[in-house]
């Protein structure tokens, strides 16, 4: 019984879980940041504060995604370089969250 | 075109104008670069151009004025790829055209690219690339891309 508890996302797992499904559906069409990042869904995750940065850095290792301004947002960190790429910014990230305990 | 390569149904429903349309999904859905980079050249595919991004990992050149508007992203296609205002979408041969999206705010949406058949290549934010036969397959209300606000054209690097 234990280990069926143990494997049920928490409460705030499930509440990111959904609110990262409905941008990702949302806004997966769209090509500017702003919007994406305006988005309620986003701005709620946003939101949740340092609670959110497990569940982001999770998405940024499978799925990677537009995760970097919640990142900037939440942390007020930004270990990518001005001349990075994407991909590039995406890497630094993973391992500025691995160096801080959450990957 | 090969249409047999279609959008799931739910990214299909999100342009009702494409499914009058010939289209066909042209690469897998991608993170790594979107509409206004591939607009500017088959070879961006490794960079998200973006006025707005915070953080790093963003193109966006450090002259241009950081906003939406019209004017500032033709601004932007002449200095990444020499374009300038022309009034007509149709093929010119000799010529590379890149059309402009905008709302109804008039805030930039989309870019597409002209293909050498007369019909347009666009990357679908962060989902996939698609080849579509008209510049009124993505136009509409949002989620859909609103209207042609501007084309562009220059003299193509190829052989007319």
């Amino acid at each position: 019984m234990k280990e069926i508890e143990a494997a049920q996302p928490s409460a705030i797992e499930e509440e990111f879980n959904s609110l990262a499904e409905q941008w990702y559906r949302e806004m997966g069409m769209v090509s500017l940041m702003h919007k994406k990042a305006l988005h309620p869904a986003y701005q709620r995750i946003i939101g949740m504060g340092k609670d959110a940065l497990p569940f982001i850095f999770r998405e940024l290792k499978q799925r990677r995604g537009h995760w970097l301004w919640a990142l900037v947002a939440i942390t007020g960190k930004d270990p990518a370089k001005p001349d990075h790429s994407f991909a590039e910014a995406v890497e630094a990230w993973l391992r500025w969250g691995e160096q801080h305990g959450y990957l | 075109m090969d249409i047999s390569k279609r959008l799931s149904p739910q990214r299909e429903g999100c342009f009702p104008q494409l499914l009058a349309s010939r289209y066909a999904v042209t690469s897998e859905a991608d993170f790594l670069y979107n509409c206004i980079a591939w607009a500017a050249g088959p070879e961006n595919t490794q960079t998200w151009w973006d006025p707005f991004a915070i953080g790093h990992g963003y193109y966006w050149p450090a002259n241009l004025p950081r906003n939406a508007e019209v004017d500032t992203f033709i601004k932007l296609y002449a200095l990444e790829g020499g374009y300038s205002p022309c009034e007509t979408a149709e093929l010119e041969p000799g010529f590379e055209k890149v059309a402009i999206y905008a709302d109804h705010n008039g805030e930039v949406t989309h870019a597409a690219r002209q293909t050498e058949d007369g019909g347009w290549t666009s990357k679908l934010g962060e989902w996939e690339d698609i080849a579509h036969k008209t510049l009124e397959a993505l136009c509409g209300d949002e989620p859909a891309y609103g209207r042609v606000a501007k084309i562009l054209k220059r003299p193509s690097k190829a052989p007319a």
